[in-house]
């Protein structure tokens, strides 16, 4: 695998931003934007009446990542199959781009897009701030572990969209792997878990969220997220190849 | 210049290219002719290195797409037949993403806008989008694009389907526009602007080449009609008279029918008319006729086709008796 130029990062940055102008130039951005901005503000008002202690924005941030888990499939969905079902793909792969150029921008683009999506709930802390004390780095974990979990639906979105032959389908396959993958572990437990059942739990996304929104910074589940969002892009590539039959 | 040698392609088991070989010489356009399935398109993907054949060399200006296609891609402008239009950027977007795409200096954007919108004439349409332009006009912007780096190489599939009898002129005045500026690969089912606009055919069946050459060429070797003019061996000791000849001649299977025009003692000029039938199975009539002016000890000194059967013709022949 040869090393990126100069060019090739120029051509990233060109479809980052033609990517962007898409979304953006659709209903369904500004739907996701403001679905997300409701669900989550209601859970924090919801949250806010009920407790008032430390560890309120632990709840929060577990409501926001079920809905995550729910659009992010939305905003993954058309990052490939639109590109096909619109004609537009022959233009990119005919135009000296390497296909793992376009894949990493497409994924570049879409956390770019979760990282909007996040920030525009920011006025959370804030409000928090002017009305009491709230510790700073469980917010910042918080909102990190959010940013890493959302990465990795977002990769399985980006995977299911390099085969699927819809955007419904890309969204709705995208959705069962994740909630599947979340689920992972999950179920009633006598005790410790033993054996092959650590594994399952520990390959569970829903089990490394635990670290950040209590404010600590575990490199171990950092690495876990980052290494599955690094294996998806791959596994994107490798289903992004040019067909040769 | 494109050098394809060999290419070989399967879809599911399914033969979509056998082996074809084929150069189009810097400037020069080709035309890629044939039934619906028949490798078209499958051969402009390659080309365009949206597929990796199964087998075969493709050089575009020199370099192997396989192992350099970056560099190779850089060559060519590709207009598939679905014109690639994004539906949130206007036409000026679209030529402005393309530069980027292409890492065209931005100093020379302008320039290179200019000069595609003048050559495609879309000065009118350039705040307009996708859905607002008709598809003679997307047909046009695609192109634009194509062009907008100024390649070396164009391939266009099928530039001219979808457009109306106006559109069609247009589009094949500009394209000959570019003739000599661009080697230009185009596939296309209205075999007259084939014949009006390429240097070359490739007629294909079934993933296999059928026939290649000039259209007048190919159009020549599928003429039934003759001017045949014959001498008599001037060292023969016991030539036949040229009234024998013609009558050896008229008694050839092949033969449909034979008018002298002209007859002396040692020449003869004919017009010699073939059976159509017989036609396909080129170069074999000839070879006989040939070989009966040769028994008779008389020798051929031209064999001019009449009244050359249009491209159309020869490719329905050519289906008929692949």
């Amino acid at each position: 695998m040869t090393p990126y130029t100069k060019q090739d990062l120029q051509g990233i940055w060109t479809l980052i931003r033609n990517e962007l102008q898409r979304f953006y130039g659709t209903p369904l951005a500004y739907g996701l934007h403001g679905i997300f901005l409701a669900l989550s503000g209601f859970f924090f008002v919801l949250t806010l009446k009920a407790t008032q202690d430390a560890g309120l924005m632990r709840y929060v941030f577990s409501n926001s990542g079920v809905l995550l888990l729910l659009l992010c499939p939305l905003i993954s969905m058309g990052l490939v199959v639109e590109e096909r079902t619109h004609h537009t793909l022959p233009l990119l792969l005919s135009s000296a781009l390497k296909p793992g150029q376009i894949i990493l921008a497409k994924y570049l683009a879409a956390l770019i897009l979760l990282a909007g999506l996040l920030a525009s709930t920011l006025y959370f802390p804030i409000f928090l701030s002017i009305y009491g004390e709230p510790d700073f780095w469980p917010l910042v974990t918080g909102y990190g572990g959010l940013f890493l979990l959302g990465g990795v639906f977002l990769g399985v979105g980006l995977w299911t969209s390099t085969w699927s032959k819809n955007s419904l389908f890309a969204a709705s396959s995208a959705f069962g792997i994740c909630l599947l993958w979340w689920l992972l572990g999950a179920g009633p437990q006598y005790g410790e878990p033993q054996g092959w059942w650590t594994v399952v739990q520990y390959l569970s996304l829903g089990e490394h969220q635990e670290s950040f929104t209590q404010g600590w910074l575990s490199l171990k589940d950092i690495w876990f997220y980052l290494s599955a969002m690094l294996g998806l892009t791959v596994l994107s590539c490798l289903s992004f190849q040019r067909p040769s039959s | 210049m494109i050098q394809v040698k060999h290419l070989s392609h399967q879809y599911q088991g399914h033969t979509a290219l056998n082996a074809v070989s084929f150069t189009v010489a810097q400037g020069e356009i080709m035309g890629l002719i044939g039934a619906n399935g028949a490798g078209k398109t499958t051969i402009l993907e390659s080309l365009a290195g949206l597929l990796v054949p199964d087998a075969g060399e493709i050089t575009l200006q020199g370099i192997d797409l396989r192992t350099q296609t970056q560099a190779a891609q850089a060559q060519l402008g590709y207009l598939p037949h679905q014109p690639p239009l994004y539906g949130h950027l206007n036409v000026l977007e679209h030529l402005q993403f393309i530069c980027r795409l292409r890492h065209l200096p931005k100093a020379t954007w302008s320039e290179a806008i200019e000069k595609v919108v003048h050559t495609s004439e879309l000065a009118s349409v350039l705040k307009r989008y996708p859905h607002h332009l008709s598809r003679g006009l997307c047909q046009r912007v695609g192109l634009a694009m194509a062009l907008i780096h100024k390649p070396a190489i164009l391939i266009l599939d099928e530039p001219t389907t979808g457009l109306d009898p106006a559109q069609i002129y247009a589009t094949r005045e500009t394209l000959r526009a570019l003739k000599g500026q661009h080697t230009l690969i185009l596939s296309s089912h209205a075999l007259p602007e084939v014949e009006a606009l390429c240097d070359q055919v490739l007629m294909l069946h079934q993933g296999e080449v059928l026939a290649q050459g000039a259209p007048q060429d190919l159009s020549a070797s599928q003429s039934t009609r003759f001017r045949v003019r014959l001498r008599q061996c001037p060292t023969a000791a016991s030539a036949a008279s040229s009234a024998q000849v013609l009558h050896t001649l008229k008694a050839l299977d092949c033969v449909q029918a034979l008018h002298p025009l002209q007859s002396s003692k040692s020449t003869c000029t004919l017009r010699l008319e073939l059976k159509a039938t017989e036609q396909a199975t080129a170069p074999a009539p000839q070879s006989q006729i040939i070989q009966a002016i040769f028994q008779a000890e008389w020798e051929l000194l031209a064999w001019v086709p009449e009244g050359l059967a249009s491209l159309e013709h020869v490719f329905l022949e050519r289906m008929q008796n692949p």
